[in-house]
C-alpha cells in the first residue's frame, strides 16, 4: 500500500475530523488514556476520527466540548451522515483507554483512561452502532491511521509494527 | 542561562517565578545524587495551548523515557522528567555505577533508579515551594514511562483541560558539562496551584 | 549482629542501603510500603529503622505512628527528599529520632544508627 502521497490529517486533544479526499490519513497520535473512534463508510467513500479526552460533558457546550465522549460521538456520527454515511455500512474502530502507569501511589489518577472507555462505548450504543474492532486497556500508548484511500485502519504501539484492525 | 517567563498574567507572576525558582533546587537534588555537576541550562514559565505540549518533546509520537509524580497536599499539579531513551539508560549506568553503555532496557531496578531520581528532583522543587509558600506539598511515589509523549502526557493534560485551554508549563532544561546527560523537568500546576501560591507568596 | 529495618518503595533505594549496611556490618530486613513496615517489624523486632516518607499504600508518617504504638522505643530515622519544615517537625513530634534528607551522605546514616543503636 503506497501512501506516498497522502497528507495525514492530525485529529488532536478533542478534535472531530472527517475526510472524503482519498489522498487523506486521518490520525491520532500517542493515545494514552484519551480514546479515539475511527469511522469509515466504503460507499460513500467518508471516514472520521474524533479525540476523545474527557468523560462526561455535565452540559458544558461549545466547540471545545467535543473534548468529552458524550459530545464528541453524537457529533462524529452526525457529521459522517451529513456527508453521506450510513449506520448499518459505517465501520467503527475503538482504540486507547490505556492506563499508563502501573504506579500504585497514584492509581485513581490514572483511572480516567478505563471511564474514556466506558463514555465512549456507552455513547456508541446510545447512537445505535457497534464497533468492528476495539484495542483498547493495557498499559500502552497507541497510534491510529485511518487511510480514506482504502477505509484501512491501522494501529501501532512504540517499538512494534503497525498492523491493521 | 536562559530565562524566560512569558504571558502569564500580572496576578500569577510572583506565583510562576517561584515556581521557577523551586527548578534550581530540582537540579541540586539531581546533581547530588549523581554526585556531578549539573547546570540548568534553560528555564521558562509560558502559558501555551495544551495541544502544543508534546511539541516540546518531539511530538505525540516521540518514545521518550519519563518520571511521573503528581503533586498533592495543599494543591495539586503534575511534574514530568522526560529523556530520550539514550539518555535514560546512560543515566542508569552512572546511578547504579555501570560502565557507559551498559543499560540497554529498562527492567525493575533501573526503573527504579529512574523512579528514585525523579523522587528526589520531585521533592527538591516542592521544598522549595513548600518552605517559601508555607504550602505542604507532597508528591506520589514515582511512575516509570517508556512509551510515546503523547500517551505519557495524556492524563496531566486531560487534567488540566477540564479546567483550562491553556497549560501553564515551567520547563527546566539541565546538562552536565560534557552534554552527556541532558534532560527535561517539566511542571504542570493544575490552574488553582498557581492561584494558591501567588496568594501565599503575595501576603509574606 | 544488630538488624537495620529499610522502608523504602524504590527498590533501588533498598538495595543501595542494604549493600552499605551489610558492609558496615549490620543484618537488614526490608520493606516496600508502611503496611509492611509494621508487619516486618512486628516479625523481626529490627533495633532500629530507616524510613522513607513518601510510599504508596502507608506512607512514612503513619507508619511511623503505628511502629510507635507497637514499640514506644521504636528507633526510627527518617531518610527522605522530603524536607519541607512541617513535615520535619511533625516526624520529629511522632518519635522519629533523626530526620535524614536524600540522596544522603553515608556518613550521616552510618552516624545516626550509631546513635540510635547506643
Amino acid at each position: 500500500m503506497t501512501v506516498s502521497n497522502a497528507t495525514t490529517i492530525m485529529v488532536g486533544l478533542g478534535e472531530v475530523k472527517i475526510s472524503k479526499d482519498p489522498e487523506t490519513v486521518l490520525a491520532c497520535l500517542g493515545l494514552g488514556s484519551c480514546v479515539a473512534i475511527s469511522a469509515f463508510d466504503a460507499t460513500a467513500k467518508v471516514g472520521g476520527m474524533a479525540h476523545v479526552v474527557l468523560p462526561a460533558s455535565h452540559g458544558r457546550t461549545g466547540e471545545k466540548a467535543s473534548r468529552y465522549a458524550d459530545v464528541a460521538v453524537p457529533l462524529l456520527f452526525k457529521t459522517l451522515r451529513e456527508r453521506g454515511a450510513v449506520d448499518s455500512r459505517l465501520v467503527i474502530n475503538l482504540v486507547g483507554g490505556a492506563q499508563m502507569s502501573l504506579a500504585a501511589g497514584i492509581a485513581t489518577a490514572f483511572k480516567i483512561g478505563e471511564e474514556n472507555v466506558a463514555a465512549v462505548s456507552a455513547a456508541l450504543t446510545a447512537e445505535g452502532l457497534k464497533p468492528k474492532s476495539v484495542e483498547l486497556g493495557g498499559h500502552k500508548g497507541r497510534t491510529i491511521r485511518l487511510f480514506i484511500e482504502s477505509g484501512k485502519a491501522m494501529v501501532a504501539s512504540a517499538g512494534e509494527e503497525s498492523r491493521e484492525l | 542561562m536562559v530565562e524566560h517567563v512569558i504571558a502569564v498574567e500580572d496576578s500569577l507572576k510572583e506565583g510562576a517565578r517561584l515556581v521557577l525558582l523551586g527548578s534550581q533546587n530540582a537540579i541540586t537534588g539531581l546533581s547530588q545524587m549523581v554526585d556531578q555537576e549539573i547546570e540548568m541550562t534553560a528555564v521558562s514559565a509560558r502559558q501555551i495551548p495544551v495541544d502544543e505540549v508534546p511539541d516540546l518533546f518531539g511530538g505525540r509520537e516521540q518514545v521518550a523515557v519519563a518520571v511521573y509524580l503528581a503533586v498533592t497536599g495543599a494543591t495539586e499539579g503534575h511534574m514530568f522528567l522526560v529523556y530520550p531513551p539514550e539518555t535514560a539508560m546512560s543515566l542508569v549506568d552512572l546511578l547504579m555505577g555501570e560502565e557507559p553503555g551498559t543499560t540497554q532496557e529498562l527492567t525493575e531496578m533501573e526503573a527504579s533508579a529512574l523512579g528514585e531520581m525523579g523522587n528526589i528532583m520531585g521533592s527538591f522543587y516542592l521544598n522549595a515551594l513548600g518552605d517559601a509558600s508555607g504550602l505542604i506539598l507532597m508528591p506520589s511515589p514515582p511512575a516509570v514511562i517508556m512509551d510515546m509523549v503523547g500517551s505519557i502526557l495524556d492524563v496531566a493534560l486531560a487534567d488540566i483541560l477540564q479546567e483550562s485551554d491553556d497549560a501553564l508549563v515551567i520547563e527546566a532544561v539541565f546538562s552536565t558539562k560534557d552534554q552527556q546527560i541532558n534532560g527535561n523537568f517539566l511542571v504542570l500546576p493544575s490552574p488553582s496551584f498557581l492561584r494558591e501560591l501567588s496568594e501565599r507568596v503575595g501576603s509574606e | 549482629m544488630p538488624t537495620v529495618m529499610v522502608v523504602d518503595d524504590a527498590a533501588f533505594m533498598r538495595m543501595r542501603c542494604k549493600k552499605m549496611l551489610v558492609e558496615n556490618g549490620f543484618d537488614v530486613v526490608e520493606a516496600a510500603n508502611g503496611i509492611e513496615a509494621i508487619s516486618v517489624y512486628k516479625e523481626c523486632q529490627p533495633d532500629m529503622v530507616l524510613m522513607d516518607i513518601t510510599m504508596p499504600d502507608m506512607d512514612g508518617l503513619a507508619a511511623l505512628k503505628e511502629i510507635k504504638k507497637i514499640d514506644p522505643n521504636a528507633k526510627v530515622a527518617m531518610v527522605t527528599a522530603m524536607g519541607q519544615q512541617a513535615l520535619v517537625m511533625e516526624a520529629l513530634k511522632t518519635g522519629a529520632m533523626d530526620f535524614v534528607i536524600k540522596p544522603f551522605d553515608q556518613e550521616r546514616v552510618l552516624g545516626t544508627i550509631k546513635k540510635a543503636l547506643g
